[in-house]
């Protein structure tokens, strides 16, 4: 029972909420804004693509899968949905495997057959195009909604400001996992009978997709919001994208799986169908391998094949569903050891460097942009990664001294940067401090005559110790200081820096 | 003071099982009409009794405000399940967003109430709140959470509740910021004797919950093994698919547990 006032009160409060400024207004980043046609892969509107990511990495990653609108329109849109459709195929069958590995095959196939009428109700199968020279998004719903997938930027503000929906594969594999986590929801709805009738169990995930999840029975009830329900069934029941894509069976560009899976080398000359680089399983360390005149090489990631590259091993395309024993014999290289000496002007981890111009720092390596870096910042190279293209493009993960870490772009074979300048002192304040320290691990920690060699004795915790050098090791970037102790000198582990930093664990750096 | 402390408490323990019980209560029945026990506490000299009176009225003040969040959260509720909390005819979500946005402030406003007054409890609120499904609303709940952190666990039975929320919470969600919010919770629970079960939903996280939110569990892994848990971990590393980063950061975790268990 409502008492006297209430009316007063609630009617006060839906005004206020009502009144209440969205977070992100109308076509936020939305730079040089294009329209376009409500057909396959030109619907409107779109924007500048480098709100959001680097235009260089995305020519390098899904270069196949832009529609050029300076060319033939209906070739280019029958070229493109035949790349965008495996793109988007892969991506549901990959996704729904690896989070129910035992799916059935109807199953696969009625989330595969959804997703692609998500992807025609939401953006007419549209993602980057290419107008004037310049890379676009597609944006819908006045701006909030980014890409293939409409992730909405009020919802997914986050996800959306770091890049996640400017990438092809990264829109995709977010609207899966909502659409996955409202197709698990549908099974157990009222409004679905029972778990295998696909059909309402894809109506009820799109409701919940398209409305928040209290409206999974939406498409069941007169609602104000009727027409995009209805809509959706006549795009899924009409299945209008296999009149435009004309090779089905099309082997896409690059291993979506592994990108939705977070891979480290899904791309470029990786990605090619001649496979000579494997992953392999050494003294249970993984390596990403390379054959050579029956000579196997191995380092320790897959992100680092390109540096076996520059060694004169031929890398194309890597085979990375499984990991096998490398043959005893095989030569293991130290990521840090190998490219530094192949690669030229590569700033080691654990160094710094210093912006000789305003950089963008970056979520991952080309993605989304954080923030600005001044020039003449001070920055701690925490990683590095070397993309395998034609010119080796080195990119640094750095913490900035307002702590915010994020990726820069370095240098490549061809462009000696003019971005960053290598400082060639050793001992950054953020990652390994020179001087005084504490061990700080419970049980203490063993004093090694070499980085993870021979023992000499165990140093309890909170010894006072000196901190004389460094070196980093190993594919999580592992951190050895050689240090002076009244217990004698030697190597001791400190942690690492990837892809948790747990050097403070170890070492605490700097104290007396 | 001691005992002006203890009646502070016992009010404010009394007004929040209230609340959290969503009972009707008037301010005479507690304020007024104190217990004999509470009278017995009271009985205190002049300049201690104006004290306390200071303490009633800003427990009084405190008590009406959360009855009103309560009140507007309940109609938040009612209003969101009707799709009914904004009218926008351009936007499917825009009843959505109205409510979270105003739930999100009523949950930062009882994360003031207890940075005012310790004593506070809201664990029974953020078992229901933490079901919401909305991450900016579990992100309220789980701050409200932290702030509890300092405070030793209470009894089992309701850690157990509380700490089974938050986990089907988590389970609902989709976000990896938000699992990383959850972590020093979670560690809070792995330590107040309740390791098995953040082992155990780690351990499904990783295997097969959504891709990002098994990534950053697999990278947080390291924080929940121990000697008895890290076969299992190992099999989950090698059921993973082989490139995933779900797999890199998990093999990254059991190597630095060996590492501790070794000395380095």
């Amino acid at each position: 029972m409502l008492k006297p006032g209430t009316w007063l009160l609630l009617f006060t409060f839906t005004f206020s909420i009502a009144d209440a400024a969205s977070t992100t207004p109308n076509y936020w980043k939305c730079n040089n804004r294009i329209g376009g046609t409500w057909e396959f892969a030109t619907a409107p509107q779109a924007c500048d693509a480098n709100s959001f990511g680097e235009d260089q990495t995305l020519k390098h990653r899904y270069g196949v899968q832009v529609l050029d609108l300076s060319v033939s329109r209906s070739a280019e849109r029958a070229r493109y949905m035949n790349e965008l459709y495996a793109v988007i195929r892969d991506a549901a069958d990959y996704y729904i495997r690896r989070r129910k590995p035992n799916v059935s095959d109807t199953e696969r196939q009625a989330f595969r057959r959804a997703i692609l009428a998500v992807a025609h109700q939401e953006s007419f199968f549209s993602h980057y195009r290419k107008s004037s020279g310049a890379y676009k998004l597609m944006r819908g719903d006045f701006g909030h909604g980014h890409g293939l997938m409409q992730i909405d930027d009020r919802f997914h503000f986050v996800n959306i400001d770091k890049g996640y929906a400017w990438d092809l594969v990264g829109n995709l594999r977010l609207a899966l996992e909502i659409y996955y986590q409202a197709w698990e929801q549908a099974a157990k709805a009222s409004c679905v009978s029972r778990g295998s009738n696909f059909q309402a169990r894809t109506r009820s995930a799109y409701s919940a997709y398209n409305g928040g999840p209290s409206q999974i029975c939406r498409w069941t009830r007169a609602s104000s919001w009727a027409a995009n329900d209805l809509g959706f069934f006549d795009k899924w029941t009409d299945r209008q994208w296999e009149r435009y894509v004309s090779q089905p069976n099309k082997v896409s560009s690059f291993n979506v799986g592994c990108v939705v899976d977070g891979g480290e080398s899904c791309f470029g000359d990786d990605s090619n169908p001649t496979v000579t680089a494997f992953l392999g399983i050494s003294n249970e360390r993984e390596y990403a391998c390379a054959k050579s005149n029956s000579k196997t090489s191995c380092v320790n990631s897959a992100r680092d094949l390109a540096c076996l590259s520059a060694a004169g091993f031929s890398v194309t395309g890597l085979s990375a569903s499984k990991t096998i024993a490398i043959p005893s014999g095989a030569s293991l290289f130290d990521r840090h050891k190998l490219c530094g000496a192949m690669l030229s002007s590569l700033a080691p981890v654990g160094s710094r460097i210093e912006t000789v111009k305003n950089v963008y720092l970056r979520e991952t390596p080309g993605g989304g942009a954080l923030e600005i870096i001044q020039s003449g910042a001070d920055l701690d190279v925490l990683d590095f990664e070397i993309r395998n293209d034609a010119v080796r493009s080195r990119y640094y993960r750095v913490i900035a001294s307002t702590g915010k870490i994020g990726w820069v772009f370095g240098a490549s074979d061809t462009a000696n940067s003019d971005l960053i300048r290598i400082n060639d002192s050793k001992g950054g304040e953020r990652i390994v401090k020179l001087g005084p320290a504490l061990v700080a691990m419970s049980g203490g920690v063993n004093l090694r005559k070499t980085p993870g060699g021979e023992r000499i004795v165990v140093i309890p915790t909170g010894t006072r110790v000196t901190i004389e050098d460094f070196e980093i090791r190993g594919r999580d970037n592992e951190v050895y200081v050689l240090v002076r102790s009244a217990l004698g000198g030697g190597w001791l582990y400190a942690g690492r820096i990837l892809p948790t930093m747990t050097i403070s664990e170890w070492i605490k750096m700097g104290v007396q | 003071m001691k005992a002006l402390s203890a009646w502070g408490a016992l009010v404010l323990i009394l007004l929040i099982t209230l609340f959290n019980a969503g009972r009707e209560i008037r301010d005479e029945k507690y304020s007024e009409n104190p217990t004999a026990e509470s009278q017995e506490n009271i009985r205190a000299p002049a300049s201690i009794k104006s004290e306390s009176e200071k303490t009633l009225s800003f427990l009084k003040d405190q008590e009406r405000q959360i009855r009103s969040m309560q009140s507007e959260l309940h109609h938040l509720k009612k209003c969101w399940e009707a799709d009914s909390c904004r009218v926008d005819s351009s936007d499917p979500k825009s009843s959505h967003f109205a409510a979270v946005e105003r739930i999100t402030a009523v949950l930062k406003e009882l994360r003031e109430i207890k940075r005012k007054n310790t004593a506070a409890n809201f664990s029974i609120l953020a078992r229901e709140w933490i079901h919401f499904p909305d991450d900016h609303v579990r992100s309220g709940v789980l701050d409200l959470l932290l702030q509890e952190l300092g405070d030793e666990l209470g009894d089992e039975k309701s850690d157990r509740q509380t700490l089974q929320a938050v986990l089907e919470g988590l389970r609902e969600s989709i976000s990896a910021p938000l699992i990383e919010k959850a972590m020093p919770i979670l560690e809070n629970y792995a330590r107040g004797g309740f390791a098995r079960e953040v082992q155990s939903f780690v351990a499904e996280s990783v295997s097969n919950g959504p891709i990002q939110v098994s990534e950053i569990m697999a990278a947080q892994a390291g924080r929940f093994i121990d000697t008895e848990s890290v076969s299992r971990f190992r099999a989950i590393s090698d059921s993973l698919p082989a490139h995933s980063r779900s797999r890199r950061n998990l093999e990254a975790s059991i190597l630095e547990f060996k590492r501790r268990q070794s000395g380095g």
